[in-house]
């Protein structure tokens, strides 16, 4: 196995376990909460959603923007 | 630890020659140290949802169809940009800064408290973009240079490029992001108790 191989497979590792986990959240007896909870609870103050936000605008420009 | 990683985030994106870049994280990073240090005060300003709390029916999946076909049409237009042009530019700045615009003003609507996380799931959570975070780091670290790819250990960065070489590719790329910052502003709806503000449960975390 090639180190271009074993990278692309633990972002594909990392990507399954989002699946599996927020799969997991939706058991009713689970102790995972779903990733928008999480994500609601860090954006409950305006620091924690700007934060979160400037993120998810960094990753637009990132790709895509001079 | 916000403001660390978004300083960290701004280190490493200038160091890999793009500056300005680095300036938005730290600039974000500046506004969020700003803004949680009014919030320890007390002296935050006052939060307005954007829009009125309405029960699930006709109106909202009207407005949940007009936009769907908007952002579609959104990404099939911008898609047909080249990347690092002034139109694309354009175009994903007008929705960054909508988005930070609804984000500031407060949550999208007046949210519904919900039951405490619980700390070791939401730790899970935690750990996972830990582990991204180093997992690219790792990539990154291993690349000739901050400023050119490695084939053995491609960044995210590095393995989108032949994605987004393509119109079909940059359109459904626009589409995950419109679509990932609508889950964002969406999950501001709900937003579970604080260990502070649930004492009794004991067994949760504070993300925050």
């Amino acid at each position: 196995m090639t180190w271009h191989e074993i990278t692309i497979a633990g972002y594909a590792l990392l990507a399954l376990a989002v699946v599996a986990f927020q799969v997991a959240s939706r058991r009713p007896d689970s102790r995972i909460p779903p990733l928008s909870s999480t994500a609601g609870r860090v954006m409950a103050t305006r620091s924690g959603r700007v934060a979160v936000l400037a993120a998810w605008a960094w990753l637009g420009l990132h790709f895509f923007a001079l | 630890m916000r403001v660390i990683v978004l300083v960290l985030a701004g280190f490493f994106d200038g160091i890999s020659d793009n500056w300005l870049h680095g300036l938005v994280l730290w600039t974000a990073a500046y506004v969020v140290g700003w803004e949680a240090a009014q919030e320890r005060l007390g002296a935050a300003p006052p939060e307005q949802p954007l829009l009125p709390r309405s029960a699930p029916g006709r109106r909202s999946r009207t407005t949940s169809a007009v936009l769907v076909v908007t952002a579609l049409l959104f990404a099939a237009t911008v898609g047909s940009w080249h990347r690092y042009t002034w139109p694309m530019t354009a175009a994903i700045v007008v929705v960054a800064i909508a988005g930070l615009a609804v984000g500031w003003r407060g949550p999208l609507t007046a949210p519904t408290p919900a039951p405490a996380l619980d700390r070791v799931g939401s730790r899970l959570w935690v750990g996972l973009a830990v582990a991204a975070g180093l997992w690219e780091l790792f990539a990154l670290s291993r690349q000739p240079s901050l400023t050119q790819g490695s084939y053995a250990h491609p960044t995210v960065s590095v393995l989108m490029d032949s994605v987004l070489s393509t119109h079909a590719g940059r359109s459904l790329v626009v589409l995950a992001w419109l679509a990932l910052g609508w889950f964002l502003l969406d999950a501001t709806k709900v937003i579970p108790r604080s260990r502070s503000a649930s004492p009794v449960t004991g067994g949760t975390d504070d993300l925050a």
